[in-house]
C-alpha cells in the first residue's frame, strides 16, 4: 500500500505531515545553530603569530569577522618595510557587511524552523558554506596582500611577494607565522554540523512511518551526538585558546638601560613601568604587547639626552599637568631620535622635540589631556629642530601642533583633530607638509614667517574656531599650495602676505576650496601670488578682502587657464573648456556681506535675487569688483584627495535586499504550509466540523 | 453726529497744532536733512562712498570752530616726543617735545637744555629717547588731567610733563639701569611712577661676561616718588626692587579689588643669552621656547615700607631692595602665563587682570581674588633658578577666551567689553567680561563678539580712559605699526596708520570710521582723556613767568625796565618781547663775553607767540605769552649777527629783529 496516498477521513495524522520528535529535534538544532553563529561574531575566527628573536613573545594578530585585534599597528609597521599595504585596508566590505551577514544567516535559520523542508533547506544552506567560504575569502585577501607589495618599499628587495599560508606554518623574511583557527571558527564550524544534521533530520521526519516511528528515537540520538560533538568542539577550542596570558616576569627597565651598551637594543616586556624613563645613551628601547610607561600623574614620561635613540611601541599616559614644566610624554632633547608607533594618551604635551634635527615621529597616536582647549599641552611640539620627519601621527584632543623655528621638516600622512592649531609654523623654511588630514580644529594651518613651504594634498576640513581659517599664511615667501581639498572651514585660505622679495612668487593650484564661508581671504596689501586651476565650489563667498579694497598685481589665470567657479554663469562657444567671458567676483551682494556678514544668512534667497536685479538696474550703490578671472573653466580643475565618503549605500541596499527575502519566504511559506490545503482527501478542520455538525 | 464732528475736528487742530510745535528748529532740520539730499546725494555718486563711508564721515568731521570732545595722548616712539590728537576728528593738535630737541617749541635750543641734560647717561648728552607708553596722572585709579608721565626705552629715563602748558618739565635718569619697557604706569593716586625693566644686564651696567648671566644679569622694577606740590619726582625718595633677568615688559597698577598689587609680565623666562655665531639660537628663537612665562606679581605698598625701614642696598648711590630681600619679606610672586605675553590689563572694577601671549590664540583672565587666596594658602611651588613661588595656574585662572591669533593688549568699557588687538589677524576683538559684568551687555559673558579688521599689524588700542576704573567707551583707536598700501605712497619709509573704530554701539557693530597717517613718529601706545578734563593756561599767569621754575623770574622786565648790564666779562641783556619789537634792538658785546639773555614776553594775548634765534649760535626759542627765559651762550667771534623773531606774530612780523654786533677782542 502507498502510504503517501491513503486517505483518512478519520483525522487521523496523514503522511503528508512530518514527524513531531524528529521536526522538534531538527527545530532545536537549528535554533542552537543561530545561536552559535551570532555568538561566533564576537569571537576571533583565525589567528596568526609572527615569531622573530626581537619579538620573544612575538607578534599576533587576530581577526574577528568584523575586524582585527593584536599587534596590528607594529606589523604595519614592519610590513611597510615590505611594501605591504596596512592590515585595515584588507576585506573592508566583508567586515563592513560582517554584522549583516550573521544576522540575516541567523535569521534565515529561525525562518527556516517554520518553513517546508526544501524552503528550510535552501534557506540553511549559507550557513553549512560558510566556514569554508570564510577560510576561501581569508585566503584570497592574503594571497592579494602577498602578491602586491610595493616596489619602491625599503626593503623590498629582501623579500620578494609571497602568500601566508591560512593554516599552518610560513616564512617571511626572518619571521616565522603561524597562523591557525581561532574560538569563532570553530564555532561557525559547529553550527555548520549542527544545519547538516538539521537538515538530514528534517527530511528523515517525512519519511515512512515504520521507518519514522523508529527514526524518532533515532533521530533523536543523531541529534544528540550532534549536539554532543559540536560542544565539545566548542570547549575544546575555547581552552584551547586560554593561553598562557599570566603575569610577564618583573623586568628593571631602567636598570637595562644603565646597563646596556651604546647601540643596544632593549626590549621591554609587558608590564607597567614607572616614569620618568631616561634614556640618557643611546639605545633602542622597543616596547613588547602591553608595555606602559605610566607617569601617575607628575613629570615627563620619557626623556631622551642622547642622539640616536629610539622608543618604539610603548603606551605613555598620565604626565603630570604642569605647563609651566611642560609636563610630556616624550621630550626629546638630542638628535636622530626615533620616536615610533606609540601611543601618548592624557599627557599634556603628547611629544616635544627641543634641538632634536633629524628625528623621526612616526605612527605614533596621541591624545591630549580631556581639558579646557587653552589648558591643554601641544600634541607635537618640535622647536630648532632641523630634518625631521612626522609621518603617519594620529594627534586627537590636544592644543596646538607647533614646529617652530625648525628647517626642512616633512610633515607627511598626520591626522589631526579637534585641537586648536592643527599645525603652527613659525620661521620654519624648506617645509613640507603632505597628505595630511585637519580637521574640526580652531585653525587648520596657520604659516607664518617662513621661506619655501609646498603643502600638497591634505585634506583641511571643518575648522571652525573664530578666526577659523583652513590655511593661514602670514608673511610667507616661496608658498606653493597645490592639490588640497579645504573643505567646510570658515576661510579655506587667508592670504597676510605681502611679498618679501620681488621675485618671490607664491602659487595656489589645483585645489578644492569647497563649501567654506569664505573661499579665499586676502589682505588688500597682497600680490605677486598666482591662484589658479582651482575649483571654487559652492563657499558662500568665493573671494572676500578684508576690510575693503581692490587687489593688484596678482594672477588668476595661467597659460590661458583660470579657475572653476560654481557661481560662473557663462557659457563656452568654442569649446575650449574654457569660459567665453570672465568671471568677475564682485555683485552689489558680496559688497553688502564684506559689510555685513551676518547678511550670508540671505544667501540663495529670493530677497538676494532682488538686490542683485536691484544693483544692475538701479546703479546707486556700484559694487566694487573683488577680483577678475579672465579665463574661468568650464569643469573643476583640482586633483585634490577627496574627503572620505562615510557612508556606503551599497550596505543599505544589501540590507534591505536581505529583509525582504526573508519576509517573502517566511510568507510563501507560511502560506504554503499553514494555509488551506487543496491535497485531494484531505479535509480540512472546519469540514470536519461542519460534516460533524451536518450529520 | 454733529458732536462727534466739534470733538474730532477740536482733536485733529490739536494734534496739528502739537506737531507743528517741534516748531522752528524741527522744521529747520527737516529742511537741512531734505537740503542734504540732493548735493549730499551728489557728492556720494562722484565720489563712489558707501553708506558707511558718509555715515564715518559724519561722526568725524569737526566743524570749523568746534573742540573735539577728547584727547588722545600718544607716545612717538623713536621720535622721541609725545603727540597730541583730537578724537573723533583724529588731527593733530600738537605735539610735546621731550626727549628730543624741537626747534619749533624751542626746546633743547634754548629752553629746556638744562631738562635734557639732567637726563645724561655717564655724562654725555643724549638727544633722541625712544617713548613708548604715556601715564597721564591720576586721583582714585582716574585720569586727572594735571601730569603727564612718559619714559625712554632706550635709555631708561623718566619725563614729568605739565599738562597746564604741555610742556616738559623733567627728565630724570635711572642710575641703575639701561633698559626698560614698563614705563610709565603710575598708582592709582599717583604716589609713584612706575618704571619697568626690559633687557636683563648687570644693574648699574657693571661690566659682567654673558657667561654670567643668571648670577649677575638682573632686571628691575623702579618707583619713582612723585611731588605733586612741586610737580617733579622726588629722586631721594624713590628707590628700585632687583628682579630675576626675566625681561620684564608692562605693567599694570591695581586698584579696588587689587589695590596695593603691582602687574608685570616678562618674556625671557628661559634665560637666553643669544650667540648666533656661536651656534645658539637667535634671540627671537630662544625667547620663544617654553611654553609659559612668569607674570610678575608685587604688593608694592609693602616694597615701599621695606623700602622706608631702610631694608635696601645701594647701587650707584640708587636704593634698591635685593632679591635676597624680596625673597624673606615675601615681596613677589610669580604666576605662570602664556608665551611671551605683552600686555598686563587690568578690567576696570580691578578684580580681573588679562593677559595676552602673542602666540596663544587665547586671552588668559586671572581672578585677582584667586591670586590674593592662592598667595594666602600658599599654594604654589617655587622657581629654581631664583627662589620666587610660582602660584599654581589652575587656582588663578579664571577663564581663558579665544579671541583670534596674535593678541597683544586689552583694554575695556563701560559695557563690560574688552577689546583686545589681534597682530597675526590685523584685528581688532571685541569680548565680553564675566562676573560683575555679565549684565552689562547682552552678550554671553567670556566668549568673542565681534572681529573687525584693521590694516595692518596691529599692536596697542586705545580706547577713552580705557585703562582704568571709569571707561567711558565710544572710541577706539587702534594703533597699527604698517600702513603699507593705505596712502598716497611716500617714499620708503612710510608713516603708521591709526585708525579710529566706532565701538559706541553694543553687539557686533563696530566699523572703522577713520585712517589716520601718522609720519612723525610711531605711537607705541596712547591714552584718550575726555578734553574737559585738561585745565591748560590760555597765557602765563603772571609776566615773567619762567615755566621751568613755576614762578615769575626776578630777572623779568616789564616795559620800561628794559637796559644792558656789564658785570665783568659778563653781559647780562634784559629785553622785553611784545608785536612787533625787542627792545632793546641793538645790543654790543666784546668778544669773548659770557652773555646771559633774559627776554621776558609781555603779551597778554592768547596765540601772541614769538620766536627768537641768533644765527650761528645754534639758538631757538619759543616765547609764550608772559613767558620769562633765560639763554647763555659765549660771544667767541666778532661779527655782525642779524637776530629776528621766527614765529609769525603781527603784520610788521618781518620786521621785528634787532642786531647782536660782538666787538673784536683788541
Amino acid at each position: 500500500m502507498n502510504s503517501s496516498s491513503r486517505r483518512h477521513t478519520d483525522g487521523k495524522r496523514t503522511k503528508a505531515s512530518p514527524r513531531r520528535v524528529p521536526l522538534a529535534m531538527a527545530r532545536a538544532l537549528f535554533a542552537v545553530a543561530a545561536l552559535l553563529l551570532i555568538v561566533s561574531f564576537f569571537q576571533p575566527y583565525w589567528k596568526m603569530t609572527l615569531q622573530a628573536p626581537q619579538y620573544p613573545q612575538g607578534l599576533t594578530v587576530q581577526a574577528y569577522l568584523h575586524g582585527l585585534t593584536g599587534d596590528v599597528d607594529e606589523i604595519d609597521g614592519l610590513n611597510h618595510y615590505i611594501g605591504m599595504r596596512p592590515l585595515e585596508e584588507a576585506a573592508q566590505l566583508e567586515r563592513q557587511f560582517s554584522p549583516v551577514m550573521i544576522g540575516v544567516m541567523s535569521a534565515m535559520l529561525l525562518a527556516a524552523m517554520f518553513v517546508p523542508r526544501v524552503w528550510a533547506t535552501l534557506l540553511a544552506l549559507p550557513v553549512v558554506f560558510f566556514p569554508p567560504g570564510f577560510l576561501l575569502d581569508l585566503f584570497f585577501w592574503l594571497h592579494h596582500f602577498g602578491q602586491n607589495l610595493d616596489p619602491t618599499a625599503a626593503l623590498s628587495s629582501s623579500v620578494k611577494p609571497f602568500t601566508p599560508p591560512v593554516l599552518g606554518v610560513g616564512k617571511v623574511g626572518n619571521f616565522r607565522t603561524v597562523a591557525g583557527a581561532d574560538t569563532g571558527l570553530y564555532m561557525a564550524a559547529a553550527a555548520s554540523l549542527l544545519v547538516i544534521a538539521g537538515i538530514a533530520l528534517r527530511w528523515r521526519a517525512h519519511g515512512k512511518s515504520a521507518q519514522s516511528a523508529a527514526a524518532a528515537p533515532a533521530a533523536g540520538r543523531l541529534g544528540a551526538s550532534a549536539v554532543a560533538a559540536c560542544a565539545a568542539v566548542i570547549v575544546f577550542s575555547v581552552s584551547a585558546r586560554t593561553g598562557a596570558d599570566g603575569a610577564a616576569p618583573r623586568f628593571d627597565i631602567h636598570e637595562a638601560i644603565r646597563a646596556a651598551d651604546e647601540g643596544a637594543t632593549i626590549v621591554a616586556p609587558s608590564g607597567v613601568y614607572d616614569a620618568p624613563i631616561i634614556l640618557d645613551r643611546s639605545v633602542r628601547l622597543i616596547a613588547e604587547r602591553g608595555a606602559v610607561i605610566d607617569a601617575c600623574g607628575r613629570g615627563n614620561g620619557v626623556r631622551i639626552t642622547a642622539p640616536g635613540a629610539e622608543l618604539h611601541g610603548f603606551t605613555i599616559r598620565n604626565t603630570g599637568a604642569s605647563l609651566h614644566e611642560e609636563n610630556t610624554g616624550v621630550l626629546v632633547l638630542a638628535p636622530r631620535a626615533v620616536i615610533e608607533n606609540n601611543t601618548i594618551e592624557n599627557a599634556l604635551f603628547g611629544i616635544s622635540l627641543k634641538n632634536a634635527s633629524g628625528s623621526i615621529v612616526r605612527g605614533n597616536t596621541i591624545v591630549g589631556m580631556d581639558l579646557h582647549v587653552a589648558r591643554r599641552g601641544d600634541g607635537i611640539r618640535a622647536w630648532h629642530s632641523n630634518d625631521l620627519i612626522i609621518e603617519g601621527n594620529t594627534v586627537r584632543a590636544v592644543r596646538d601642533v607647533v614646529v617652530w623655528y625648525s628647517e626642512r621638516v616633512a610633515l607627511t600622512d598626520n591626522h589631526i583633530v579637534d585641537s586648536r592649531y592643527g599645525l603652527h609654523f613659525m620661521y620654519c623654511h624648506d617645509n613640507v607638509l603632505t597628505g595630511n588630514r585637519l580637521e574640526g580644529n580652531s585653525v587648520g594651518a596657520f604659516l607664518m614667517y617662513s621661506r619655501n613651504i609646498m603643502a600638497r594634498r591634505n585634506t583641511i576640513l571643518n575648522n571652525r574656531g573664530p578666526s577659523g581659517y583652513g590655511i593661514g599664511l602670514k608673511d610667507m615667501q616661496g608658498v606653493t599650495i597645490e592639490e588640497n581639498a579645504i573643505v567646510g572651514n570658515r576661510v579655506g585660505i587667508y592670504f597676510d602676505n605681502p611679498p618679501m622679495f620681488e621675485a618671490a612668487h607664491d602659487e595656489f593650484r589645483a585645489n578644492l576650496i569647497a563649501y567654506n564661508d569664505v573661499g579665499v581671504l586676502l589682505q588688500p596689501l597682497v600680490s605677486q601670488v598666482a591662484i589658479f586651476e582651482n575649483s571654487f565650489i559652492e563657499n558662500i563667498q568665493q573671494v572676500g578682502i578684508r576690510g575693503g579694497g581692490e587687489l593688484r598685481g596678482n594672477e588668476l589665470t595661467r597659460d590661458g587657464r583660470g579657475n572653476y567657479w560654481s557661481d560662473y554663469r557663462g557659457f563656452d562657444l568654442d569649446g575650449d573648456g574654457v569660459g567665453d567671458h570672465p568671471h568677475r567676483v564682485e555683485g552689489l551682494w558680496d559688497s553688502l556681506v564684506d559689510r555685513e556678514p551676518a547678511l550670508r544668512l540671505f544667501l540663495y534667497s529670493p530677497a538676494q535675487q532682488a538686490v542683485e536685479f536691484a544693483a544692475s538696474a538701479f546703479p546707486v550703490v556700484r559694487p566694487r569688483p573683488i577680483v577678475s578671472d579672465g579665463a574661468p573653466l568650464m569643469r573643476p580643475a583640482h586633483t585634490s584627495p577627496t574627503p572620505e565618503d562615510e557612508s556606503d549605500p551599497r550596505c543599505f541596499a544589501l540590507l534591505a535586499g536581505a529583509l525582504l527575502t526573508i519576509v517573502a519566504i517566511t510568507l510563501v511559506g507560511a502560506m504554503t504550509s499553514f494555509g488551506p490545503t487543496r491535497r485531494a482527501g484531505r479535509p480540512t478542520k472546519s469540514h470536519t466540523l461542519k460534516a460533524e455538525a451536518s450529520r | 453726529m454733529r458732536t462727534l464732528l466739534i470733538i474730532g475736528t477740536t482733536f485733529a487742530l490739536a494734534g496739528a497744532w502739537l506737531s507743528g510745535c517741534g516748531g522752528a528748529d524741527e522744521t529747520r532740520r527737516t529742511a537741512n536733512a531734505a537740503a542734504l539730499g540732493s548735493s549730499a546725494a551728489r557728492i556720494v555718486e562722484a565720489r563712489n562712498l558707501t553708506p558707511e563711508n558718509v555715515e564715518a564721515a559724519l561722526k568725524t568731521y569737526m566743524p570749523s570752530g568746534q573742540h573735539d570732545e577728547f584727547v588722545m595722548f600718544a607716545s612717538s616712539g623713536h621720535a622721541g616726543q609725545i603727540i597730541v590728537i583730537g578724537i573723533p576728528s583724529m588731527r593733530i593738535l600738537r605735539t610735546i617735545a621731550v626727549y628730543t630737541p624741537e626747534s619749533w617749541q624751542g626746546w633743547g635750543f634754548g629752553m629746556g637744555n638744562d631738562v635734557i641734560a639732567a637726563g645724561a647717561v655717564d655724562g654725555k648728552t643724549m638727544t633722541w629717547g625712544d617713548t613708548h607708553h604715556p601715564a597721564i596722572s591720576r586721583r582714585n585709579a582716574e585720569y586727572d588731567g594735571e601730569w603727564l608721565f612718559i619714559a625712554d626705552k632706550a635709555h631708561a629715563r623718566m619725563a614729568v610733563i605739565d599738562l597746564r602748558t604741555f610742556q616738559t618739565k623733567q627728565i630724570v635718569k635711572n642710575p641703575i639701569a639701561l633698559s626698560d619697557h614698563g614705563g610709565a604706569f603710575v598708582t592709582p593716586d599717583t604716589e609713584y611712577i612706575i618704571q619697568g625693566g626690559q633687557y636683563g644686564h648687570p644693574l648699574g651696567w657693571e661690566y659682567a661676561p654673558i657667561e654670567q648671566y643668571e648670577e649677575m644679569y638682573r632686571g628691575h622694577v623702579t618707583f619713582w616718588k612723585f611731588d605733586r606740590e612741586r610737580g617733579r619726582i622726588d629722586i631721594d625718595k624713590s628707590f628700585a626692587l632687583e628682579l630675576p633677568p626675566y625681561w620684564q615688559d608692562l605693567v599694570q597698577v591695581g586698584w579696588g579689588p587689587s589695590d596695593g598689587w603691582l602687574f608685570m609680565n616678562s618674556i625671557n623666562t628661559e634665560l637666553h643669552t643669544g650667540g648666533v655665531l656661536e651656534g645658539e639660537p637667535p634671540f627671537e628663537t630662544g625667547v620663544s621656547q617654553s611654553d609659559m612665562d612668569f607674570m610678575h606679581i608685587i604688593p608694592w605698598r609693602k616694597a615701599v615700607e621695606t623700602f622706608e625701614a631702610g631694608k635696601f642696598d645701594r647701587i650707584k648711590g640708587f636704593p634698591v631692595i635685593s632679591l635676597d630681600t624680596i625673597r624673606s619679606e615675601e615681596l613677589l610672586y610669580f604666576a605662570p602665563e602664556p608665551k611671551s605675553p605683552h600686555g598686563v590689563d587690568l578690567a576696570p572694577g580691578g578684580e580681573f587682570i588679562v593677559v595676552a601671549g602673542k602666540l596663544d590664540p587665547h586671552v588668559t583672565i586671572y581672578s585677582i581674588e584667586k591670586l590674593k587666596q592662592a598667595i594666602n594658602e600658599r599654594n604654589y611651588t617655587i622657581d629654581e633658578n631664583y627662589g620666587i613661588p610660582i602660584l599654581d595656574f589652575d587656582s588663578v585662572v579664571e577663564a581663558q577666551v579665544e579671541v583670534g591669533l596674535g593678541p597683544l593688549h586689552t583694554q575695556f568699557d563701560d559695557k563690560g567689553y574688552a577689546y583686545t588687538s589681534l597682530f597675526l589677524d590685523s584685528a581688532v576683538a571685541r569680548w565680553t567680561l564675566g562676573g560683575p559684568y555679565a549684565d552689562k551687555n547682552p552678550d554671553q559673558p567670556w566668549s568673542l563678539v565681534t572681529t573687525t579688521p584693521v590694516h595692518y599689524n596691529i599692536g596697542h588700542l586705545a580706547t577713552v580712559a580705557g585703562d582704568t576704573a571709569k571707561p567711558e567707551g565710544r572710541y577706539l583707536v587702534a594703533l597699527n605699526k604698517w600702513s603699507v598700501d593705505r596712502f598716497t605712497p611716500v617714499g620708503p619709509l612710510l608713516p603708521q596708520n591709526l585708525q579710529l573704530l566706532d565701538i559706541s554701539q553694543p553687539g557686533t557693530d563696530m566699523p572703522v570710521l577713520y585712517d589716520m597717517p601718522m609720519g612723525i613718529g610711531e605711537p607705541h601706545y596712547a591714552q584718550i582723556i575726555r578734553a574737559d578734563k585738561l585745565k591748560p593756561w590760555r597765557v602765563y599767569p603772571e609776566i615773567g613767568w619762567e615755566a621751568l621754575k613755576g614762578a615769575v623770574s626776578p630777572n623779568a622786565t616789564t616795559r620800561g625796565q628794559e637796559r644792558i648790564e656789564r658785570d665783568g666779562d659778563t653781559v647780562h641783556v634784559y629785553t622785553t618781547v611784545v608785536r612787533s619789537t625787542f627792545r632793546p634792538d641793538r645790543v654790543i658785546v666784546r668778544e669773548g663775553d659770557r652773555v646771559v639773555w633774559h627776554l621776558t614776553s609781555i603779551e597778554r594775548t592768547m596765540d601772541a607767540i614769538h620766536g627768537f634765534t641768533i644765527p650761528g649760535f645754534n639758538i631757538m626759542t619759543s616765547i609764550e605769552p608772559g613767558e620769562y627765559q633765560r639763554l647763555e651762550f659765549i660771544a667767541d667771534k666778532a661779527g655782525v649777527y642779524p637776530f629776528y623773531c621766527t614765529e609769525f606774530c603781527s603784520a610788521l612780523h618781518l620786521e621785528m629783529m634787532g642786531y647782536f654786533i660782538i666787538e673784536p677782542a683788541s
